[in-house]
């Protein structure tokens, strides 16, 4: 018997990108002891628009925004086990860890950074696995 | 359902003394998650500067170390996903990966990615079965 | 199927309820052969070489929780989505795209986590 999949909505819906920009996505899927995340960018979480700025105002905007996430799926920062981060430029590997690490100063998760290119001049994007609650 | 940090000999107190904010090794769920493994050298914590082949060595060592830092082992990996700066590697980062994969390797990503600030080339990480 | 036909990787893992799926770009599942051209038809391609995989695994696209999507060149982004809404459920899997260099002059690799 498979596992059920469930996909998980964040309770503020001008986070639901999935759905706002009509995008063939979820924000996240549950399947047993595992959530999901697809990839957050920096969205201003009152108007839904995509807020750019710099590394470190959208690294902090987008934590915020996959708290709120977790939360919403029963979950938590916490819980998180994996986070991939997508960085335009690996140069600023330290302002992005200098905001993580306010998000996550104890027991970290696992994290791969690497450097490639973004759409629409954004300059972070982060996705993760977390346990769910 | 808990989620475990885990201690690995020769690479957490190298995160740890640079405030780097991962966990090298976290077990949840059955499963164990490895974070990116540059090639650092576990006696000192730097990185070397040294050919593709010895850095995807010193790669899948460390990964290793961490896989049975948590109970876990090579031979359990499920998914890796390979960092390169420079495709022209392919070659020499797979003749050194399948040594440490021989049968029933995992699946796997090969993913061309900009420099990073340090001066390497390679980075690994894996999801393994705890 | 999978990126590097020969390569020392598993098209597709399976561990406790999940299964993990390797890149896979678009050759042709029979010969190996590469089949190059613009993103819509790799992305069929790469679709319907996932499909197969999932299938063989006794998964399938509906199962699939986790996607990571590259594209050679973020202009690609629509063309991508609109192959890609033609394959997934409602309800499809988490996503995140990202532009990058692909082996093999390829323009779209997709790899993914689905549940058993």
């Amino acid at each position: 018997m498979p596992l059920a999949r469930e996909i998980i909505t964040p309770k503020n819906e001008m986070l639901n990108v999935s759905r706002n920009l009509k995008l063939p996505h979820s924000p996240g899927i549950r399947a047993g002891d595992l959530i999901f995340l697809s990839g957050m960018v920096s969205v201003d979480a009152a108007t839904g628009e995509r807020s750019l700025g710099t590394v470190a105002h959208e690294t902090r905007q987008i934590l915020s925004n996959m708290a709120h996430m977790l939360e919403s799926a029963g979950s938590s920062l916490e819980r998180v086990v994996k986070i991939n981060v997508l960085l335009y430029d690996m140069l600023e590997f330290e302002n992005m860890n200098a905001v993580y690490r306010q998000f996550f100063p104890k027991d970290p998760p696992a994290r791969t950074t690497c450097g490639v290119q973004l759409s629409s001049g954004l300059k972070v994007e982060i996705e993760c696995i977390a346990l769910a609650g | 359902m808990k989620k475990e940090i885990i201690d690995v000999p020769g690479i957490s107190k190298h995160l740890k003394k640079e405030g780097i904010p991962l966990s090298a090794v976290v077990r949840a769920g059955g499963f164990v998650f490895v974070s990116g493994q540059p090639p650092v050298e576990r006696r000192t914590g730097k990185i070397p500067l040294v050919s593709i082949t010895k850095q995807t060595r010193m790669v899948l060592d460390n990964i290793k170390i961490c896989l049975e830092a948590a109970g876990s082992s090579l031979d359990k990996a499920v998914k890796c996903t390979v960092y390169i700066t420079n495709a022209a590697y392919f070659d020499e980062v797979n003749d050194v990966y399948r040594k440490y994969f021989r049968r029933n390797p995992p699946a796997r990503v090969f993913c061309n990615v900009g420099s990073w600030p340090k001066k390497f080339d390679v980075e690994i990480d894996c999801i393994a079965i705890a | 199927m999978t990126a590097g036909y020969g390569w020392p990787q598993s098209t597709a893992v399976r561990a406790g309820d999940y299964l993990f799926v390797s890149g896979v770009v678009a050759i042709d599942p029979g010969s190996g052969e590469r089949m190059n051209g613009t993103v819509t038809s790799e992305a069929h391609r790469v679709f319907q070489n996932l499909k197969l995989v999932l299938e063989s695994a006794g998964s399938s696209l509906e199962r699939v929780v986790q996607v990571r999507a590259m594209i050679y060149d973020r202009i690609e982004y629509d063309a991508l989505n609109r192959v890609y809404q033609q394959y997934v459920p409602d309800g499809p899997p988490a996503r995140t795209v990202w532009s990058a260099q692909i082996i093999d002059a390829f323009k779209v690799q997709l790899d993914a986590i689905a549940i058993a």
